[in-house]
């Protein structure tokens, strides 16, 4: 066989792949990836689906389980007042948390993003709280900033403001571990900075000299060309916040009177207290189909709103 | 510099296997070579070790222990020992662990010492997924729940040659530990519910000590107290306290039956009297006999810790008599005593009884379920362990333990106190469906939603009534 020229081999070998495309580069990229596959397969596609099997028996964990149909979602639906306490509790925790995380990451991203001396380092500092997301520690810390006679209400004390129950008063509970996840905005807020990195310069400074205002500038110029980095905090954002446990768990336990009880507490309740296992992979369902829906919704109407520049 | 990267690589590789490696438990090594040395020891030790287990078991089974520990002294066993406590009762139990080691230096004991947080769901578990370790502490309000959902317990009256049972009163071991005639868990003490009450606050507000309290005069004097000295409390409570000291002896003292009957499966209340129980903590709740639940909602389950009775602004306090020394450590002066629990006037019912703190189980599936049944014995009906427990577990549950410990001064004289108001009570333990985590949310639910004002009693009661209905429909 005579050599391939240079450039024939550049443009890859003419004849039919060998081995149905299973060459030595196909073999050795499987070989690096087939450990990740063996690690998503059993920790995360076989619970995955045996929950959804679950979902359809009556287990309690010392029996077998017993197939039992879609009762246990007729039931979650028709019978059970704390499921729709915990979606309602899980809706206005998420309606809470995701615009103010996104808005307030938003908001610090621009101030920060110009250069001083030391910008590094206050960026850090900002971004080190959501480096502690889903701590225990944190939340237990939290709780007792947030009692009576706690840190906040002394704050509060120091500038003639009434002290507020944070944790006892069901109305403001929600609030409190609302603030918990919309102080871990570090995250959201570099993939910001980097987005507000990327916006042309040229664009500023067409816009200065056509004589537009700041505001302007902000919504027409800025917004649309971050708006891609936006569409995905906000969608990361929405599926974490729907899922949360430990700080409902941790800060107030789901109470005062159910005030704080998410659906993922319910979820752990119905599942290791109440042995009701097969019910409680009816409502991780119930929550992966509401996630679905909410993110299928948010990627529909991103083409009225998110703006990719390479397109 | 191309092989400085790799080495660096192979450097990086070789902590992160090291890392996963630290994470895997290793409580499986000191095993391993525990027992080993023990084999190697045992059999050299055989005959000393039968003469010290001899001396050791002073009880009458001694003879049958003689021949049992010659016959498997050369084996060596490991027990798991699963229990949760404070510090007292953690460095207690070591301390006995470590003088039955001595004594039988073919067993080892491995200590897993827990917070009460989370245990119940631990312990669980670990009995669905057979890793439960062979002595296992449990708590009462969740054992019946175990029992009806299989056999894991061993029967101690299978036992009778290696345990013996007659340092119990035999009414009290049958009403605690007993199921279906089977003795599958031993009571680890006496103790019941207790109105502890802060002597100098009572003196303050004019509250007399010496008078009993009834239902209608807690909500009475309470009012007038808070209404006269606005920062002080009558009683010091949350809302999961309420479920076992106001709830359900209002309604045990008000039908003589628990709120629950297991046997029939039924509620032994009607909804008017559940809501003239809820209307009741309600009114409390109301005219400050309680601090408001939203000032108490982040002490739940640790009212001790409350600065209002820290700074000595509540009369009265509910507790377990396991807790009493919590709650009169952390009154100002330490300056304490129980009264007897309220009663109703019109009772048909004292409601309140002497009960059991906790319970000690062994897994039935336990390979050396035998060594773990002596280990128990030695636990309960040894005079050295005795002293050295004495009331880490509450009021001791033997009469030789209790005279043992009495003799020597070591018993809390507030909770023998308070053991002995109880003991004077007729009422009869409601533990089983009762107490199983669901029922017990349904109560708390309740209250809590009448507490924050957030429904009607009469809405609680129909809510709570169907969702028992639900839960009982569906439970063994």
């Amino acid at each position: 066989m005579e050599k391939l020229s240079g450039l024939e081999k550049l443009a890859g070998s003419r004849e039919a792949p060998k081995n149905g495309g299973w060459t030595k580069r196909n073999k050795t990229g499987f070989m690096y990836v087939c450990i990740w596959i063996a690690g998503f397969a059993i920790f995360q596609l076989y619970p995955f689906i045996s929950s959804l099997i679950y979902s359809f028996t009556d287990y309690n964990i010392f029996d077998a389980p017993k197939f039992v149909g879609f009762s246990n979602y007729v039931k979650l639906f028709t019978k059970d007042r704390e499921f729709w306490n915990s979606m309602r509790v899980t809706l206005q925790y998420t309606f809470i948390t995701v615009p103010g995380k996104v808005i307030l990451a938003l908001i610090v991203a621009m101030i920060l993003n110009r250069q001083l001396k030391g910008i590094n380092f206050i960026r850090t500092v900002y971004y080190i709280p959501s480096l502690l997301s889903g701590s225990v520690a944190v939340s237990i810390l939290w709780k007792v900033l947030f009692m009576n006679d706690g840190f906040i209400n002394s704050l509060l004390g120091a500038v003639h403001l009434p002290a507020v129950k944070w944790l006892g008063d069901p109305g403001t509970a929600v609030v409190t571990i609302c603030l918990l996840e919309i102080w871990q905005f570090g995250s959201s807020m570099v993939l910001f900075l980097s987005a507000l990195k990327q916006v042309p310069k040229d664009l500023y400074e067409a816009a200065r000299i056509d004589g537009a205002s700041k505001p302007r500038i902000f919504f027409k110029i800025t917004l649309p060309m971050i708006s891609s980095i936006a569409f995905f905090n906000i969608i990361m954002q929405l599926i974490t916040a729907l899922q949360n446990f430990t700080s409902a768990f941790v800060v107030t336990n789901g109470g005062p009177n159910k005030a704080t009880y998410v659906l993922g507490m319910k979820l752990y309740m119905d599942a290791f207290k109440y042995f009701k296992m097969g019910y409680a992979c009816a409502t991780s369902w119930i929550m992966f189909v509401v996630i679905l829906i909410l993110t299928l919704i948010l990627f529909m109407t991103s083409k009225y709103w998110v703006y990719y520049y390479d397109e | 510099m191309r092989n400085l990267k790799k080495t660096a690589a192979v450097l990086l590789v070789a902590a992160m296997a090291a890392g996963m490696v630290t994470g895997c438990s290793t409580t499986n090594e000191p095993t391993g070579a525990a027992t080993t040395k023990a084999a190697a020891a045992a059999t050299t030790k055989a005959a000393a070790g039968a003469a010290t287990t001899a001396a050791g078991a002073k009880t009458t089974a001694a003879g049958a222990a003689t021949t049992a520990a010659k016959a498997d002294a050369g084996k060596s066993v490991t027990l798991r020992f699963m229990w949760w406590g404070g510090d007292a009762r953690n460095q207690a139990t070591q301390k006995v662990i470590e003088q039955y080691q001595a004594k039988n230096p073919n067993v080892k004991i491995e200590a897993e010492m827990n917070s009460d947080q989370g245990y119940i769901d631990k312990v669980s578990t670990m009995l669905a997924n057979g890793t439960a370790p062979d002595i296992i502490q449990q708590n009462v309000d969740s054992l019946p729940d175990f029992v009806s959902r299989g056999d894991f317990f061993v029967n101690f009256y299978d036992y009778k040659d290696i345990f013996d049972t007659t340092g119990f009163e035999k009414s009290f071991i049958d009403q605690f530990g007993t199921f279906n005639g089977k003795l599958l868990a031993l009571p680890t003490g006496m103790s019941c519910l207790a109105t502890v009450a802060n002597k100098k606050a009572a003196e303050t507000c004019g509250v007399d000590l010496t008078k009993q309290i009834t239902w209608k005069s807690m909500l009475e004097d309470g009012a007038k107290l808070h209404k006269a000295h606005p920062d002080y409390y009558y009683m010091n409570v949350d809302t999961k306290i309420l479920c076992e000291y106001v709830l359900r002896p209002y309604l045990r003292q008000k039908t003589g039956k628990p709120f629950i009957v297991d046997s029939e499966k039924k509620m032994s209340f009607t909804k008017d009297q559940l809501v003239e129980a809820l209307k009741y903590i309600k009114d409390c709740y109301d005219q400050g006999v309680f601090e408001p639940a939203s000032d108490t909602a982040t002490f739940k389950g640790q009212i001790h810790t409350n600065p209002k009775w820290i700074s000595g602004n509540y009369v009265f306090a509910y507790g377990p008599s396991s807790s009493i020394k919590l709650l009169i450590d952390a009154a100002p002066d330490k300056n304490c005593d129980v009264v007897q629990m309220a009663l109703a006037e019109d009772r048909v019912n004292d409601g309140f009884f002497a009960d059991t703190p906790q319970y000690m189980t062994v897994n039935k599936n336990s390979k050396n379920a035998k060594e773990a049944v002596k280990f128990l014995n030695y636990f309960y009906n040894d005079t050295e362990a005795q002293k050295i427990l004495k009331d880490v577990r509450s009021v001791p549950p033997t009469t030789t333990a209790r005279k043992v410990c009495s003799d020597a001064g070591l018993l809390d004289k507030t909770v023998v106190k308070a053991v002995d108001l109880a003991s004077k009570l007729n009422g009869k333990s409601d533990k089983g469906y009762t107490t199983s985590s669901e029922v017990y949310a349904i109560q708390e639910d309740m209250i809590e939603s009448v507490a924050y004002g957030q429904a009607t009693p009469e809405a609680a009661a129909d809510n709570a009534i169907s969702m028992i209905t639900d839960y009982l429909s569906r439970a063994k």
